[in-house]
């Protein structure tokens, strides 16, 4: 019971305004057949989608607020609610044949009740004609469907996706916040700011964090900047002794990449004297490089270490793609020094 | 009793509904009225334009038997069961679900019953250009063969994805975007018979968000009504476009202009905490830019476009850029904009954009003196600069007197004298020198060669003496290194935007291919050569030759005159007046 508790109250407490705004839509019956949510990993998104969910199916409305704790509220946070469905990709993609099978699903469980609700995890990862087909369905105006599409970026769907739905932002969480929140969990702050900087979800945080892998993985990266700003080359090595082992599978490979390009926003940061830089700890270093070195190169630095994870996406190899850019930056500090 | 949207309830019944498509409602409505109607249509266009609502109409008018001046009744049964989806001879399908060679077959099989109901059957085909090959190839074959009194009209975003075989078996109709005046009069026209109270700002703000779609548009002033207690506020209108408030986008905008990148960055930081999407805080900019430039040509015309609510702020910005700046900074946006697609931390995008903005290169240095806005490093910068061409221009001089046998010597030596001179210098741009090495070819630096002259030939006088003595050294399909033999001269050549395009305009022109150009210093090049040999595995690629080395080139003395001649020319007033501070 604690853990539904939590729930209701993460998407009022995550998207206080956005809830607010759900309220007044169901209260005017202005709800719509399809909303788009968009917002950083962690934001809250499911959290509203299963609230609106529960606030409309909730058979123990307090005041506004859905219990929680009656039965279709329970059945829908336990994801077996028969009306709120949720898909999420199949592998790569959400694929056609998981809307068709959800269709037939609803057609069949039509007896429940005429208000459905479908949630779309990823839903920039559907097909096209997953989307279309999908979107065309809920268009159809037979019963009272409502279907939230999650993504982290709107400029990640379909134009013709993004113009059946109504598009709604979800506001960043107060960094504050969490770090507080994870400093309470014995996290240093340091290694918190960092976390925060590279997702907001809680769960993957703690991914982060176990077995100390932030902790290696600042340690490694510090060595591997700060060498290879120097100039050095054998950063280039520090690849293979020191990063690759941090770099397990896909998700700590794109982490791995997030955090080099956060070294390279933090030079620009400091260059142009702004107060909140990522890594805290390396300040006085960072600092000293940034100042020794002009726009031109830090933004050269950016330019090559900004568009690393996208490389990754198109299927190069991890460590050549690190390898590359390390040779890059090498370069660039290298002439420096003439 | 779900809430029916706008642009439902709104959907246009006749075609003097429709918004923005009086070519092809006209055209439409005198094919009926004169009864010359086409057996198989097209209509193209973007999403929200009206497509489907204009065959739905089209598929009433031509069954309607009270048809007056090419419009439907929407009062017959036939109009009104149209109208509901329940006539059976009205057949809706979407191509992207229904994309299989089994459906298409189905329509060519019923297509050759007659219509039951009405007198002609109307299959509408949204979004056609998802069909299959096999499904494309079973519908040409129904048009070729179009049974009596059955129409197809074909729906499409995507029109090139279509082939050639089908669109010339059709009657096509293009519809337009729906400009923000178009679409702000039809919203005020629905406002006001739903009696709905609305700010003019906020309808400006939701037409312009919709991006000419009259769905976008209608969609989006639904969730405003639903947010403001039935009410079109401005701020609503704000907080669902997710556009960014506009004394914050000036004030972003201004310190942009200002070459203020601190303040810009804080701006930036101020915007981006309010949860505004990075994709759509750069459309903005661009518009803003755009708008920008065109008021510069056309005041008038901007007047007319932003529905006559030009700030004060807009034509203050105007005054503080010059065309080619605002197009420079038009091409970063949209480059930015591109690489945005991939990341999840746009943020980082954006701190990027601005910096670059902010930090573009103007001709100022020329034309005035330092003034007390800039900032020391930039002074101190500047300073160097001078004292450095100076001295590259002494030794090009003592060079030109001493006319040495030995290349080596002709060259300036790496210069550790000029203090400051460190900060100044440019390195080589090898994130770009490197793909073009990747693919570099003997062939293509011959050709290369054998057309320099004549790309030379095509530069004004100044820009040549720039370029005089720079040669290609290394030249791939789509890109040309180009070695220069002074620093100061490379200097120069890095910082002239005008130049570069017009090189690669020039390249296009008499290559018809486009070309990158990047520069070099010969007294680089071998390093920068080296460098990428020793870590790109070149052994194993035979095909691909090396990069040609740069060992011959020796100057003709009588070049060299010319060269410092056209240098002091060059660079001499330029001296002159930041000596003057
Ligand atoms: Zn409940
Ligand atoms: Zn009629």
């Amino acid at each position: 019971m604690e853990d539904l508790k939590n729930l209701t109250n993460q998407a009022v407490e995550k998207q206080p305004e956005i809830v607010k705004r759900f309220n007044e839509m169901i209260d005017s019956q202005h709800l719509s057949h399809a909303y788009l949510l968009t917002g950083a990993g962690g934001i809250g998104k499911k959290d509203v989608a299963q609230w609106v969910a529960m606030r409309l199916f909730c058979i123990d409305l307090q005041g506004s607020m859905p219990c929680g704790e009656c039965e279709e509220c329970t059945r829908i946070i336990s994801g077996q609610h028969p009306d709120v469905v949720e898909i999420a990709p199949d592998g790569q993609s959400i694929k056609v044949e998981q809307v068709r099978f959800l269709k037939a699903e609803f057609s069949k469980s039509g007896v429940e009740g005429a208000r459905k609700v479908f949630i779309i995890e990823q839903a920039n990862k559907m097909t096209t004609s997953a989307a279309n087909s999908l979107l065309k369905f809920i268009e159809e105006p037979s019963g009272e469907v409502t279907a939230f599409l999650l993504a982290e970026n709107r400029s990640l769907m379909l134009p013709t996706i993004v113009s059946r739905t109504e598009i709604i932002e979800l506001k960043p969480l107060p960094k504050d916040r969490l770090i507080k929140e994870l400093t309470e969990q014995n996290i240093a702050e340091t290694d918190a700011r960092i976390l925060t900087r590279l997702t907001n979800d809680t769960s993957e945080i703690q991914t982060l964090v176990d077995n100390n892998w932030i902790l290696d993985a600042h340690k490694a990266l510090e060595k591997w900047f700060i060498t290879a700003t120097t100039g050095d080359i054998t950063a280039f090595v520090d690849v293979q002794t020191r990063v690759m082992a941090l770099a397990k599978d896909r998700f700590y490979q794109e982490k791995i990449l997030d955090l080099m390009m956060l070294y390279a926003m933090d030079l620009l940061e400091l260059k142009f004297d702004q107060e909140t830089i990522t890594y805290e700890a390396n300040r006085r270093q960072l600092q000293e490089l940034a100042d020794q070195t002009n726009v031109r190169q830090l933004l050269a630095v950016a330019d090559v270490l900004l568009p690393l994870k996208h490389q990754l996406s198109q299927n190069l190899n991890f460590q050549s793609v690190v390898e590359k850019a390390t040779i890059k930056i090498c370069n660039i500090f290298k002439m420096r020094g003439r | 009793m779900s809430y029916q949207a706008l642009y439902r309830v709104w959907r246009p019944q006749k075609f003097d509904d429709m918004v923005g498509q009086d070519v092809v409602t006209r055209t439409l409505k005198n094919a009926l009225i004169t009864e010359q109607t086409s057996h198989a249509y097209l209509f193209t266009g973007p999403r929200g334009t009206g497509k489907t609502s204009a065959a739905k109409i089209f598929a009433k008018a031509v069954n309607c038997h009270y048809l007056k001046d090419g419009e439907p009744c929407n009062e017959c049964v036939t109009c009104k069961a149209i109208t509901e989806g329940t006539l059976n001879d009205v057949i809706e399908i979407d191509a992207a679900s229904n994309n299989g060679v089994e459906e298409i077959r189905d329509i060519r099989d019923k297509a050759k019953y007659a219509p039951t109901e009405a007198d002609y059957k109307v299959y509408i085909v949204d979004e056609v250009h998802m069909l299959s090959t096999g499904a494309f190839n079973a519908l040409l074959k129904t048009l070729e063969e179009p049974p009596a009194n059955v129409i197809f009209i074909l729906a499409t975003t995507e029109p090139q994805k279509i082939p050639l075989t089908i669109i010339s078996r059709t009657q096509r109709f293009d519809f337009k975007r729906i400009t923000p005046a178009q679409s702000y009069d039809r919203m005020v026209y629905i406002l006001d018979q739903k009696g709905i109270q609305y700010d003019q700002k906020a309808l400006a703000i939701i037409a312009k968000a919709a991006e000419g779609g009259m769905r976008d548009a209608l969609s989006i002033l639904d969730q405003v009504i639903s947010f403001g207690n039935e009410e079109v506020t401005l701020d609503n209108a704000l907080l669902v476009t997710g556009s960014v408030n506009q004394t914050l986008l000036d004030q972003y905008l201004t310190q942009i202009f200002k070459q203020e990148t601190s303040a810009a960055l804080e701006t930036l930081h101020q915007i981006l905490d309010e949860g505004k999407d990075g994709q759509r805080l750069i459309e903005d900019l661009i518009t803003v830019q755009r708008n920008l430039l065109l008021y510069q040509e056309d005041p008038q015309l901007v007047q007319e476009q932003s529905l006559n609510d030009l700030s004060e702020a807009f034509t203050e910005e105007a005054a503080m850029v010059t065309g080619v700046e605002l197009y420079q900074m038009i091409d970063t946006l949209n480059s930015i904009q591109q690489q945005m697609r991939f990341t999840t931390h746009p943020d980082v995008y954006l701190e990027v954009l601005t910096i670059k903005l902010s930090q573009r290169k103007t001709a100022k240095v020329s034309t005035e003196a330092p003034t007390g806005s800039m900032d020391n490093q930039e002074v101190e910068q500047l300073r160097s600069e001078v004292s450095q061409l100076k001295q590259a221009i002494q030794k090009l001089q003592q060079n030109v007197k001493n006319t040495p046998s030995n290349s080596q010597s002709a060259q300036p030596k790496p210069k550790k004298k000029a203090i400051g001179a460190k900060q100044v210098k440019t390195p080589a741009n090898l994130t770009k020198i490197y793909p073009i090495l990747e693919n570099a070819t003997k062939a293509s630096l011959n050709t290369m060669q054998e057309l320099w002259r004549d790309l030379m030939d095509m530069l004004s006088v100044t820009e040549r003496a720039l370029m005089h003595v720079s040669k290609p050294v290394a030249a791939s399909k789509e890109g040309v290194v180009v070695a220069f033999n002074y620093d100061f001269l490379f200097e120069k050549a890095v910082d002239n935007e005008v130049l570069r395009t017009e090189l690669q305009q020039n390249l296009a022109k008499l290559t018809g291919s486009d070309f990158k150009v990047v520069y070099v210093t010969v007294e680089e090049w071998p390093e920068v050569r080296s460098g990428f040999l020793n870590t790109h595995h070149f052994d194993k690629n035979q095909e691909k030759s090396e990069p040609e080395a740069s060992e011959q080139s020796t100057p003709k003395a009588d070049e060299d005159n010319q060269a410092v001649k056209k240098a002091v020319e060059l660079f001499g007033s330029e001296n002159v007046n930041i000596k003057n501070d």
